[in-house]
């Protein structure tokens, strides 16, 4: 990944044309999010990591050094968070120094550094450090790990397919990743359900509604990425391809007896293009065999040219609905 | 050239930050969802323009006899991380550029039009800020929509 660059003022410019299109809400949620991007795109360029937060705050001075918004110098180093202050903040600078929390570019940025950097969740809040509100702090706390992987005690099985007790109704072999060829998810949702119920802990990927997903299923405790631009600690982009990569992953080291489902992945491919998604298939089941892992996508092959299908199908165990 | 604008700190004028060419894409996406595709690229447009010619009159390249637009917009832009251009002149004032490489082409990957609109700004903020037009830029060819490289064309509108 390559970089260009943007004179400080652009991010005034920038907010001021988002502020037109969507009202300020939505220009602090694009800022952030476009600023996390680029946290995330610079830690991986680099391919940095650090362990502790004490590596992180230690690490990310010298690199912000480079990054032009601005200096910082890290005043607090907690259990679960790192304080930083800042110096000549380009951000608030370029909006005309506001007496308000307003640097959402940089409080991303910051975000996505330490994302990038530990493979975990940050939340990062932007706090008043000077009366005069000429300097500011960005608090960039540990989030909570809503990837941990669970046991389900009870799940309810879904109407279309009762649960057997004794086995999985599907026989499936851990280290295998499976596509499942369908114009709904139902199949997939009901295999995966199966297998949560026989005591794997699951990840699902989908574009539907967490809580919807939850209530159909009687999923409580395992977890649910929604593929969603909407600013929720279980939301994952669907361009951000790498950041998803590096969820799965993380629940894969975690987890026992895991098992990822991905929902849609036509979703995937219309929000990307379809060799970025091919990669990132690939990628991920490199790690599902790795970690005698079981990967479940579904697709809608309607939605599909024929060599698109079968590239995947290549990288995938087809398994065509109605057959167990 | 070179003065700062009413109401801009000096040291915002000063500063330059970088982003990953992958955040156009991004920026593409959002402003086309928000506001529909035709003022995306308006917009794109305009912050690209804008920032073009921030950069120039940070750099401050001033034309002078040893170089001529073409060059000196040609040298410059290598500095900006959009892809590497060859600028020829058409006559009139109008510059017909190359681009190999362009970093928007390549983080929008396949798109049915010509789609470079932040690169499509900073070559006419650029070439603004270089000289004493005011110039538009269209693209004329688009390695997104499956050309070997994008084409610009840069018309100078004469300053009222």
């Amino acid at each position: 990944m390559a970089f260009f660059i943007m004179p400080g003022h652009a991010l005034k410019s920038l907010r001021d044309e988002l502020e037109i299109q969507g009202g300020d809400a939505l220009a602090n949620d694009m800022l952030y999010r476009y600023g996390i991007r680029c946290g995330e795109g610079m830690i991986t360029r680099m391919g940095m990591k650090c362990d502790t937060l004490e590596d992180i705050a230690n690490t990310i001075p010298a690199l912000w050094a480079g990054v032009g918004l601005g200096r910082i110098t890290v005043e607090e180093i907690g259990a679960d968070h790192i304080r930083v202050r800042f110096h000549e903040s380009v951000e608030s600078l370029a909006l005309g120094r506001p007496k308000e929390p307003k640097c959402h570019f940089t409080r991303g940025y910051l975000n996505g550094m330490a994302a990038a950097l530990s493979g975990k969740e940050f939340k990062t809040e932007e706090v008043q450090a000077s009366e005069d509100w000429s300097e500011t702090a960005f608090v960039l706390k540990l989030a909570g790990e809503y990837l941990k992987p669970a046991v389900e005690k009870a799940v309810v099985a879904p109407a279309a397919a009762p649960l057997k007790a004794a086995a999985p109704a599907f026989a499936l072999e851990r280290g295998m990743s499976y596509l499942v060829e369908d114009e709904e998810a139902d199949k997939a949702y009901n295999i995966f359900v199966d297998e949560i119920a026989h005591g794997s802990q699951g990840l699902c990927i989908t574009r539907d509604f967490p809580n919807k997903v939850r209530k159909q299923y009687g999923l409580a405790a395992t977890p649910i990425l929604w593929l969603s631009n909407a600013e929720q600690e279980y939301a994952v982009e669907p361009v951000q391809l790498g950041k998803l990569y590096h969820k799965i992953e993380d629940f894969l080291k975690k987890a026992e007896r895991p098992i990822v489902m991905i929902t849609g992945l036509e979703y995937l491919i219309v929000q990307n293009n379809f060799h970025s998604a091919l990669k990132f298939l690939q990628l991920v089941r490199d790690q599902i065999s790795i970690h005698e892992s079981i990967l479940l996508a579904s697709i809608s092959p309607s939605t599909m040219g024929d060599k698109d299908l079968k590239l995947i199908e290549r990288e995938m165990e087809p398994l065509k609905p109605g057959g167990a | 050239m070179g003065a700062v604008r009413e109401g801009e700190d000096a040291s915002v004028q000063a500063a330059f930050f970088i982003m990953p060419i992958q955040i156009l894409k991004s920026l593409h996406d959002e402003f086309r969802t928000l506001a529909g595709a035709d003022a995306a690229r308006a917009v794109l447009f305009r912050i690209g323009y804008s920032s073009g010619e921030a950069v120039t009159r940070k750099i401050n390249i001033k034309m002078n006899s040893g170089l001529t637009l073409p060059e000196t917009l040609t040298s410059l832009w290598i500095e900006m991380g959009l892809g590497r251009i060859i600028v020829s002149e058409e006559g009139e004032g109008r510059l017909h550029v190359q681009c190999d490489g362009s970093s928007e082409a390549q983080a929008l990957g396949h798109m049915d039009a010509p789609s470079c609109d932040l690169t499509r700004g900073y070559l006419a903020g650029t070439a603004s800020a270089l000289s004493h037009y005011r110039y538009h830029c269209v693209e004329t060819e688009c390695v997104s929509s499956g050309s070997e490289l994008c084409l610009f064309d840069l018309v100078p509108r004469p300053e009222a």
